[in-house]
Order: C-alpha cells, then sequence, then structure tokens
C-alpha cells in the first residue's frame, strides 16, 4: 500500500473580492508517496492555482489539506515558509535563476536559506545534482549565460538540492523547444525512479503526459478525470488525453496500414 | 554570512551603475556636511577666540553703590553720556584674597588675575589722552592677556614706575621705550612713569588707550589701600561661563559677577542663528540623500520583484525579504559615510591649502564630529530603505512566478 503523501478535500480557491472567480471548485486530490503524475486541462481550469496550494504558496478559501497528516492551516506564515523550503521543490514554467548569482549557487540558495547563512555544507551535492542534469561543465558559469534549456536544467537541480518530498512543476518545459522537452521531461523521469521523490508536472504537452505514471485531468476548476496510465492501452491514453486540445486523428500512410497518431494544437485553446 | 547579506551585496554588485550613483549621493551629501560643519565651527571658535580669548571671561567686582546700579540699569550709551568726560576707579573690593583664596581650588579655572582698572590721562611732550590704567601682577595677568609674549619693545616688567602702553598710543604721543609720561588721575594728582615696553595686542582700541602697572603701584595712584577693583578670570569651557558665574554668585557675597555671555548677546545669538541656519542646511542634505536612496531602492525592489518571489517560494519569510533591503540600505550608508568622510577631508586640506598665510581661518575636525554624521548618514541611509524593505516583504510569490 502507497503512503499518502499530500491530501486535499474539497479544496476551494475564490480570486478577487467584488467579483468573485472561482478558480477551484470542490477539489479532492491524494498524492502518494513516489508518485509521478501530470495534470492537464485547458488554460484558465485552475491547474496552477492546484498547484499553488499543494505548494504552500497560498491558502484555499475553503477546504482541507494534509501533509502527512499535518493540516495547513494549522501553520503560520513562518512554518509555511519553512514546509516550502524542505518538502517542495518548485520548477517553474520561466526556469526564474537568480541572474546575479552562479549556476551553482542558484542550486544552493534553497540550502542557504534553510541555514541560513551561505555556507558550502551542501556544495559537493550541489555538483552532484548538477552533473545528474548534465552541466558538470557550467557550474561556475553565471546564470544568465546559460540558454533557456541549461537555465531550466539548473532550476531542476535547485528543486531537489534540499531533498523534497514533493517536486511541483508547472509547465516546466512550456519555454523549452521540443528537443529540450524531451531531456528535460527524460531528466524528471529519471530523477524520480533514482530519488524517489513525488512529482506533479502541469503540463501542455501530450507526450509528456502519456509517460506519466497518472494523468489528472481537469476543466473548470474540477477534476474530471483521474486515472493511472498503466491500467489503460496506450490507445485509450492517448483518446483520452487528446482532446483537451489537441485534435485527433488516425493518419494512414501511404497505402499500408501505417497508424499514426497526430497531434495538432487547437487555437481556441492558447495554452499559457 | 547571512545568506540576506550575500544577496543584499549581489544585488548591490549586479546594479553597478545605480549603487554607483546612490554612493556618489551620499558621499557628497557627507561630505558637504563634514565641510561646511566644519567651517562653521571653526569660524565661530575663531570668533569667539577673538572676542575673548584675550580677555576676562568671568570678572568679579564690588557690589554696586546706589548710583552705580541707577546707572547701569539704563542702557550703556547713557552711561557714558552721563560719566561722560569725569575720570572714574571703579568701587573698591576690600576682601578680594579671601575671595580669591575661595575660588583658587575650582579645576575649571585657568587663569585668576587680581586687577585695578581706572581711568587717567596720559601726557606727554603737551599731548593729552584719556587712558585706562590697569594694575595687574604680571605673571598672573599673562595667562588672559598674554603681555610679555606680545611686546613689541622693551622688557616683560612692570614695577614702580615702569609701566607697558599700547603701540597705538605710543605712536600717538610719539613716546617709545624709555619714555617718560605723566599721569593725571581722577583725584587731581600728577605721577611721573616711565615706559617699560610697547605692547600690540591685535586690538586696535586696546592698543590705543590701556596702560599696564604694576598692581601695587595703581593701589598708591588710585588711593585704593589694600583694595583692588575687579577679579579677572578665565575658565577652560568659556561657554559655560554664566553656569560657573551663578554657581559663584551663591557662595560669594557682596560681589557683582559679570561674565562675557551677558555682555555679548547679540554676538551669541548671531551664532546661534548661523548654527540653526547651518543645520537647516545639514538637514536638507541628509532628507535629499535620504529621498534619494529610497527611491532608487524601491525602483530596485520593483526590478528585483521575480527574484524575491522566487525566493520566497524556495521558503524565504518575509523578514528575510525586508533585510536584503535594509542591508543594502545599511550598506549604501556605511560606504557612502566612509568615501565621504574621505571626501570631506580632501576637501577641508584643499581649501587649506589655497587659504594659506596669516590671519587665514584655520579649519579643525574632529573624527568624532565625522563620526557622528557618519552614523546619522547610515542611519538615514537605513531609515530610507524602510519602505523599499517592507514592500519586499510584503511582495506576493505567486504574481512573481505567474507564467509569462
Ligand atoms: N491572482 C489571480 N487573481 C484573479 N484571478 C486569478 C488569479 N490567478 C488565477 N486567476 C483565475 O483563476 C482561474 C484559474 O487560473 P489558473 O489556475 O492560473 O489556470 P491554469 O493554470 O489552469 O491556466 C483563471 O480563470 C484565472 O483567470
Ligand atoms: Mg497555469
Amino acid at each position: 500500500m502507497d503512503k499518502v503523501l499530500i491530501h486535499g478535500e474539497n479544496l476551494v480557491k475564490e480570486y478577487g473580492t467584488a467579483i468573485k472567480t472561482r478558480a477551484l471548485d470542490g477539489v479532492d486530490l491524494q498524492l502518494n508517496e513516489g508518485e509521478f503524475a501530470s495534470i492537464i486541462g485547458a488554460s484558465g481550469c485552475g491547474k496552477s492555482t492546484l498547484l499553488n496550494l499543494l505548494g504552500a504558496l497560498d491558502r484555499p478559501t475553503a477546504g482541507k489539506l494534509y501533509f502527512k497528516d499535518k493540516e495547513f492551516s494549522s501553520m503560520n506564515e513562518f512554518e509555511l515558509a519553512q514546509f516550502r523550503n524542505r518538502r517542495i521543490g518548485f520548477i517553474f514554467q520561466f526556469h526564474h535563476l537568480l541572474p546575479e548569482f552562479t549556476a551553482l549557487e542558484n542550486v544552493l540558495i534553497p540550502s542557504w536559506i534553510e541555514s541560513g547563512v551561505v555556507n558550502q555544507k551542501k556544495q559537493e551535492r550541489a555538483i552532484e545534482l548538477l552533473e545528474t542534469v548534465g552541466l558538470k561543465d557550467k557550474i561556475r558559469n553565471p546564470s544568465n549565460n546559460l540558454s533557456g534549456g541549461q537555465q531550466q536544467r539548473v532550476s531542476i537541480a535547485r528543486a531537489l538540492i534540499n531533498d523534497p518530498d514533493l517536486v511541483l512543476a508547472d509547465e516546466p518545459t512550456g519555454n523549452l523547444d521540443s528537443e529540450s522537452t524531451e531531456q528535460v521531461y527524460d531528466l524528471l523521469r529519471k530523477i524520480n525512479r533514482d530519488l524517489g521523490m513525488a512529482f506533479l508536472i502541469v503540463t501542455h504537452d501530450r507526450h509528456i503526459a502519456e509517460k506519466s505514471d497518472r494523468i489528472i485531468e481537469m476543466k473548470d476548476g474540477k477534476i474530471i478525470s483521474d486515472y493511472l496510465t498503466r491500467s489503460e492501452t496506450p490507445e485509450a491514453i492517448w483518446k483520452n488525453i487528446a482532446p483537451i486540445n489537441c485534435k485527433y486523428r488516425i493518419q494512414f500512410g501511404d497505402g499500408e496500414q501505417d497508424e499514426h497518431r497526430v497531434c495538432m494544437p487547437d487555437t481556441g485553446y492558447s495554452g499559457s | 554570512m547571512s545568506y540576506e547579506l550575500k544577496i543584499a551585496l549581489r544585488f548591490l554588485k549586479s546594479g553597478k551603475t545605480q549603487t554607483l550613483f546612490i554612493l556618489m549621493g551620499i558621499a557628497v551629501g557627507v561630505a558637504v556636511q563634514i565641510f561646511l560643519g566644519s567651517l562653521i565651527t571653526s569660524l565661530q571658535e575663531s570668533l569667539v577666540d577673538r572676542t575673548i580669548g584675550n580677555s576676562s571671561q568671568i570678572t568679579i567686582k564690588a557690589e554696586d553703590d546706589e548710583i552705580s546700579r541707577a546707572l547701569t540699569e539704563n542702557n550703556q550709551e547713557e552711561e557714558t553720556l552721563l560719566r561722560g568726560n569725569f575720570s572714574v576707579i571703579e568701587k573698591s573690593l576690600n576682601n578680594w584674597s579671601l575671595i580669591v583664596g575661595q575660588l583658587q581650588g575650582d579645576e575649571r579655572i585657568t587663569a585668576i588675575s587680581p586687577a585695578i582698572q581706572g581711568t587717567a590721562l596720559i601726557r606727554s611732550a603737551g599731548k593729552n589722552q584719556s587712558i585706562q590704567v590697569k594694575g595687574i601682577e604680571l605673571e598672573n595677568a599673562d595667562k588672559i592677556y598674554d603681555i610679555s609674549q606680545r611686546l613689541t619693545g622693551g622688557e616683560p616688567l612692570v614695577e614702580g614706575n615702569s609701566i607697558l602702553i599700547g603701540s597705538k598710543l605710543s605712536e600717538n604721543l610719539g613716546i617709545g621705550t624709555g619714555g617718560v609720561v605723566s599721569l593725571l588721575t581722577p583725584k587731581g594728582e600728577t605721577v611721573r612713569f616711565i615706559v617699560g615696553g610697547v605692547f600690540d595686542l591685535q586690538n586696535e582700541s586696546v592698543n590705543e588707550s590701556l596702560v599696564f602697572m604694576d598692581l601695587k603701584r595703581a593701589q598708591k595712584l588710585f588711593q585704593l589701600g589694600s583694595g583692588i577693583t575687579a577679579i579677572e578670570i578665565q575658565i577652560s569651557d568659556p561657554f559655560q561661563a554664566d553656569v560657573v558665574a551663578e554657581e559663584w554668585k551663591s557662595q560669594l557675597s557682596e560681589v557683582k559677577i559679570d561674565q562675557w555671555k551677558a555682555q555679548n548677546e547679540q554676538l551669541l545669538s548671531a551664532l546661534a542663528s548661523q548654527s540653526s541656519s547651518s543645520y537647516t542646511i545639514q538637514f536638507f542634505v541628509i532628507l535629499a540623500v535620504t529621498l534619494g536612496i529610497s527611491s532608487v531602492l524601491a525602483v530596485s525592489v520593483v526590478q528585483k520583484s521575480k527574484e524575491i518571489g522566487i525566493l520566497k517560494a524556495m521558503g524565504s519569510t518575509k523578514t528575510s525579504a525586508s533585510r536584503i533591503f535594509l542591508l543594502q540600505g545599511l550598506i549604501l550608508g556605511i560606504l557612502g559615510s566612509i568615501v565621504g568622510s574621505g571626501l570631506g577631508i580632501l576637501l577641508l586640506s584643499v581649501y587649506q591649502f589655497f587659504n594659506q598665510g596669516s590671519g587665514s581661518l584655520v579649519i579643525n575636525y574632529t573624527w568624532s564630529g565625522i563620526l557622528i554624521i557618519g552614523m546619522i548618514a547610515t542611519a538615514a541611509a537605513t531609515f530610507a530603505s524602510l519602505i523599499p524593505a517592507r514592500r519586499s516583504a510584503n511582495l506576493n510569490p505567486m504574481e512573481a512566478i505567474k507564467n509569462g
């Protein structure tokens, strides 16, 4: 039996005071330790909002959220900051490194925040992680000297430095070309296997979703489907996830019965 | 090193132009304050020194009789008008040695000199001039007037019939060292004296009308017996003269105590208004610097909002987020003060270099004064970073990490 890592009950999040936007409308979610899950859904359906609640960047308007039996609402601001620092690793779409620091320093910053002082205690671990993400020869580079894909890999290493239980990634490859996307995704998957922390990834990329252990699909602030990929056939998965913002069709090769799955962006959903 | 300090330093380093700009602002502000402050303080000190450096700061006299009191209660002009051309000797202080003995132990006193003040008419080669006669013990009077060092001719001696006269008087009468003069006292007596020396006390009216003679000889001349007319005193901190005088008034009976501050109210109020205008300028310099730092740091918070947001997402607390900007203010303040102190001292030496020569003002600065200015500037810089720091503390990390 898998251990529950994070658990949300009837989560509601409303924005605004005069005109209220209900970004989350009663979400129940349970994430197990070591799980590799994707969230998909049209732009504006509440994916980022859900991630922000799980990462303790924001508090829900209603509903309860537990991290290993500890209720979020019982924690004060300082405890939440500490929680983010030690338990959660964040990866954002626009990598968000601190340009004043080198790649290595950026990776070390969460460890400095943890201890309050600048120290080299985790230096070896940071170098190891940079090696894992394939940036061994870039550790002393100023972070704004790196390409987009390299920066994103630095931010992955940074998310891992404090050995979090859960890595939250909000469209981590949304800003990268398809080659880098593939690399970053394989890297996340590998880290998940090697280090065993749970991943929750918001993505627009069908291929990434397809390869996850679990796919959570959202619509209008609700979870409309949530299933494990190993319990479905590849075709069923593809059919499930494709209509979200792809036009699904089967293309036949010349004469032969080759089946190609083609994903064409639906302009009706311009993802952000 | 705290990580907030590391980040603060990196932020400052990355915004080199901005940082240099604020640093120069603070440095110039501090330099102006040091220069202006030292200049005005030195000017005032030199003015005060010229006024009271070589004169009695506290003078103890016999209590006024009825007539004198009535006269002095009216204004000064009237007094001279009334007394006019009459020669006067002041009322005699008979118990003076007792008073001197009583005050001797007071550590604030740097000079105490019993004196006799009177007026007389001086005559030489058919010329007449009204003069002030001061009977002194040279050794004690030197501590106030520094006569021995300021002789232009003759010997520093007042004994018997030997007197010292001012340089201008010597010129007017056409008489120098070794010459003989006659003094006509208010009582109508004429006595002959020998000019033993000529002094220059660097004060035109003193050089023109003052004559020093031996205290004992003056007692005889003005028929005072063993009495004197005044005890002249200097103290270590002249600005305490009023306090000290008040204190002595309660200890000594039947005397009148004058002190320079009461006699120089105009000068003092001029100095006070000069000081307050200097403080006003300094205040506005600090204000301008503070506003400058505050606005540059406020812009910096906006520029760095993404980074602050990401730090918060990674677990930085509000306190840390504000500390990053408070530290920037503090660092700018300290560096700016150090550079500004150097600049200020440089400015003073350049000024001094171009204003050399006798009689020109010597500007003094004190390390404690510079330290105070530096500390005020540092405090102001830190204060200026309060608002940016608050903004940084309240920045919403979700805004910063929003995609796009
Ligand atoms: N800070 C905010 N203030 C007001 N409305 C917001 C805010 N953040 C998100 N929303 C709204 O909440 C809804 C869900 O947004 P979001 O969670 O960002 O969607 P997604 O990440 O799935 O694209 C959207 O309608 C969005 O406009
Ligand atoms: Mg989003």
